[in-house]
């Protein structure tokens, strides 16, 4: 039986017509109704991320998972792929450390066609092993060419410093090359039925087929899926106790350095106030470094905030890392001892708005918002609340946020040996002291 | 009469396009789902307007508009001003293309218009900002330089340009670093006028309440007359079969081969056969795809037609193991062949294809903040106005096979070609 819980709004930031509901197998669905259009967006999160994986698995979710999505018993290859010829529908997948994300672009008339497509291929994937090797060979191009990138590979060199050993952080959602050219079918079809589990998954919907509708469609298709779930262990704290810096030797004409440091927990007191800091100091940053002293085209600071265990961030590239990283920290202790002017943190409250209603056009990033938070405090408010906390927030309440959480800090660096002296890297202390 | 007005067609929201009497296009797009507002200016310029002397002079300008201006005297006071509006602001230069937006709160658009109108009409190009400049230019350049694909795009440029210079918006760092005032005014004096850019705002906004006050502020905005845009020559050439293999980093292979396309400035009658055609060869369950990927050596492959006024292109590609790259090449050039088989297009494939294109176009209208700053820029310059974008899916439904056959002979059928092998292999450029 399922039954509709229909929510009563009391903040403007938080949207109306949502609408939560279970599927008679326990699956969560939180729906919210965007009329007016005919696209629709559905997430489906597989809840575990980096802690169901170990050192020798890291990527067997997003393979077993790429691997279903080529064809099921009912749908095989060719037939799958002749739906997506016709209905033009796309799904993109994410991997992260506290769960996968599958997210469906498609038509409302395709809606259920594709949803009992999507569904039969996680309980009856067909694995023929040409085709699934062929996409093994995508994934290990992709996860190269990334790996690649210095400007996305400094990301992992800081937190090889930051998370300390042993964090189930550092394992890699997408991968590793050595492990994901490792999996084969037998891996997938067992990884993919120890996993589909009804307590593992979370459902997320934002377009213009109405709950009731959405409701029957998502029983006929993910209403199969079996009982069960896994219980995750709490995610340890990032085992940081004292500055480090890990830096790597590339033949760069740019150095990427990346700062890493501790971020309150998702829905906390402090979140509001520690988010806003970080908004501050990507303020000052791009004021600092790239206004005044035209050290770099790229500098920013942020933290994430939908995570078990959360971090703030300072990233610039520049062809001066020592002198960058110093005037960082220089921001950063500005920000932390309260010296900013209230006008900034207004400013990045209104930033705020604005970008809530950049987010409110696309149904993405509006299942990605209420997947998010139901995932990580089982509220799926949360992302929204949190942006109604950043209004009327003080230089006082921000600081003190900043300064009650960021101490110790893991920095990564991607420089070449023969241009940039290595030996003047040092782990620059974030206040300053 | 100020302005006159056309009613345009578009599938999510109403829109409406006009044109001052200086020339300003303005388009301007109601959608109420969000309290937001976006403001594009998009002008025709980009590094095609470029010379070896002025090669990466676009894109520096691009940046000054970020800079002071006749109403905030430098960057500071300019990103003050963008944090109290709660301003999110961006601007891209493309070889063909300029664009920069803002969105911000919708009761706050008299203030993001006028703010635009500033930027736009007045920058200052302080010599001391300027210098500061051309540092993080040359970050921005070095950054690219890391890029796995930094190697390709130099060695295209190379094969299929006429003049280099015109293919590169990021540029050289010599012409960079030399950048002053006084060239940026003359850039600003040839390209910035209203004759020869768009207004586009899209967001909660009623058209008919704020069209006196667009007119008004960009009716101020002085006529120029003086862009050579529409009579720049096509910039793409490839005069004999040519191979080339391009180093890139180890694990990635790719195979490209590349023909001359229709230009959207003159062949513009091609280009519906042309997309329908790429549309068509994108199918998954297509021979194209069946061939190469499914009974083939590669893992993905496409074919498309890149709707350029002045390098247009026809590109057949995929992604390979580097090992296999050259017999990838030559089974893609067999598949090539094939399509001028006499059943290899037939109608029910062409009419998925144009439903295809219908689709997307539904996706792409999801976000009208995407509308203007990507969907209506593009066609309003590739398509030379919007009544190509308006007509696009009419024009789409009525192209036949024996069409496609013909855009094949006249484009493809004995055309030279340029090949690119991309492997860890080939050859790097310094």
């Amino acid at each position: 039986m399922i039954s509709l819980l229909f929510t009563f709004v009391l903040f403007a930031a938080v949207p109306e017509n949502v609408t939560e509901f279970d599927l008679d197998n326990g699956i969560h669905v939180v729906s919210r109704t965007v009329t007016g259009g005919e696209v629709e967006g559905l997430s489906f999160f597989l809840v575990g991320g980096s802690r169901v994986l170990n050192e020798d698995n890291q990527g067997i979710e997003a393979f077993a998972l790429e691997a279903a999505l080529t064809g099921s018993d009912t749908y095989p290859d060719e037939r799958w792929r002749e739906i997506m010829d016709v209905t033009l529908a796309s799904w993109n997948a994410s991997y992260n450390y506290d769960y996968s994300r599958y997210h469906l672009k498609c038509l409302s008339e395709d809606l259920p066609l594709l949803l009992d497509g999507f569904a039969d291929c996680l309980l009856e994937p067909e694995l023929d092993p040409v085709v699934v090797g062929r996409m093994q060979n995508s994934q290990l191009i992709a996860l190269q060419s990334d790996l690649n990138d210095p400007d996305n590979r400094i990301w992992l060199v800081a937190n090889k410093g930051f998370m300390g050993a042993g964090h189930p952080y550092l394992l890699r959602p997408d991968g590793i090359p050595s492990t994901l050219s490792s999996f084969d079918v037998d891996d997938a079809r067992e990884w993919l039925s120890s996993r589909i589990k009804s307590g593992n998954i979370v459902i997320t919907h934002a377009g213009p087929t109405p709950p009731e509708q959405l409701a029957v469609f998502l029983e006929n298709s993910f209403g199969r899926i079996p009982e069960g779930g896994d219980v995750f262990p709490e995610v340890a704290e990032f085992g940081i106790y004292q500055d480090t810096i890990v830096a790597e030797n590339d033949e760069t004409l740019s150095a990427y350095v990346v700062v890493k440091f501790k971020a309150p927990p998702v829905g906390s007191e402090e979140a509001a106030a520690y988010s806003t800091a970080m908004g501050v100091v990507d303020e000052m940053l791009w004021q600092v470094l790239r206004t005044e002293n035209a050290l770099t085209y790229a500098v920013s600071g942020g933290s994430t905030n939908s995570y078990q265990r959360n971090w703030g961030y300072m990233y610039i590239s520049t062809t001066e890392p020592v002198l960058s990283a110093s005037l960082m920290t220089g921001v950063f202790s500005d920000v932390v001892h309260g010296n900013v002017d209230q006008s900034v943190v207004t400013g990045v409250a209104n930033n705020n708005r604005t970008i809530q209603g950049i987010n409110a056009q696309s149904m993405d990033t509006q299942c990605w918002m209420l997947g998010s938070g139901y995932i990580s405090t089982g509220n799926w408010r949360t992302p929204y609340l949190l942006q109604e906390s950043l209004e009327d927030m003080t230089v006082y309440e921000i600081s003190r946020a900043l300064s009650d959480w960021a101490g110790t800090a893991g920095w990564g660096i991607i420089a070449d040996s023969a241009i940039v002296d290595f030996a003047e890297f040092e782990p620059w202390p974030l206040k300053g002291e | 009469m100020l302005y006159t007005l056309i009613f345009m067609l578009s599938m999510n929201f109403p829109v409406v396009e006009s044109e001052l009497p200086n020339g300003l296009d303005v388009i301007i797009g109601e959608d109420h789902s969000s309290p937001v507002v976006t403001v594009c200016v998009v002008v025709n310029t980009g590094g095609t307007c470029e010379s070896p002397e002025s090669n990466g002079l676009a894109h520096f300008y691009e940046h000054m508009f970020f800079k002071g201006n006749s109403a905030l005297p430098d960057q500071t006071a300019y990103n003050s001003r963008m944090r109290e509006l709660g301003m999110i602001r961006n601007g891209t230069t493309g070889n063909e293309v300029v664009r920069y937006y803002l969105t911000v709160s919708s009761d706050l658009f008299d203030e993001g218009l006028e703010f635009m109108y500033d930027a736009i009409t007045g920058p200052l190009f302080d010599p001391e900002e300027i210098v500061n400049e051309r540092s993080v230019i040359m970050n921005e350049y070095e950054r690219k330089t890391n890029h796995p694909f930094w190697n390709f795009w130099r060695m295209q440029e190379e094969v299929l340009s006429i003049d280099k210079c015109r293919s590169s918006s990021i540029g050289v760092p010599e012409v960079i670093m030399a950048a002053d005032q006084e060239i940026m005014m003359e850039f600003q004096h040839e390209y910035y006028t209203p004759d020869n850019s768009a207004l586009i705002i899209t967001g909660d906004i009623e058209a008919e309440t704020i069209m006196p006050a667009v007119s008004e502020m960009f009716g101020q905005w002085e006529f120029g007359g003086r862009s050579n845009y529409a009579d720049l020559e096509l910039n793409i050439s490839i005069p004999r079969d040519t191979t080339v293999y391009v180093g890139c980093p180890e694990g990635l292979g790719m195979v490209r081969i590349v023909f001359v396309g229709p230009s959207m400035a003159n062949q513009q009658e091609w280009s519906y056969s042309a997309d329908v055609w790429g549309q068509y060869m994108g199918r998954m369950t297509g021979e194209f795809h069946e061939n190469l990927v499914a009974n083939g050596p590669f893992l993905d492959v496409y074919a498309s037609y890149y709707s350029q006024r002045f390098e247009p292109s026809i590109t057949f590609g995929g992604t390979i193991d580097p090992e296999l790259a050259e017999e990838g090449v030559e089974m893609m050039r067999e598949e090539i062949e094939r399509m001028f088989e006499e059943d290899y297009f037939n109608e029910p494939g062409i009419e998925m294809a144009s439903e295809q294109l219908r689709r997307s176009r539904l996706f792409n209208e999801e976000s009208s903040r995407d509308m203007a700053t990507e969907t209506f820029p593009f066609w309003w310059v590739e398509g030379g106005g919007l009544d190509y974008y308006n007509n696009y899916l009419e024009n789409l439904s009525l192209v036949t096979s024996a069409e496609i056959t013909e855009f094949l002979d006249r484009w493809i059928k004995d055309q030279p070609s340029a090949v690119f092998i991309i492997t860890p292999e080939g050859e790097w450029v310094e």
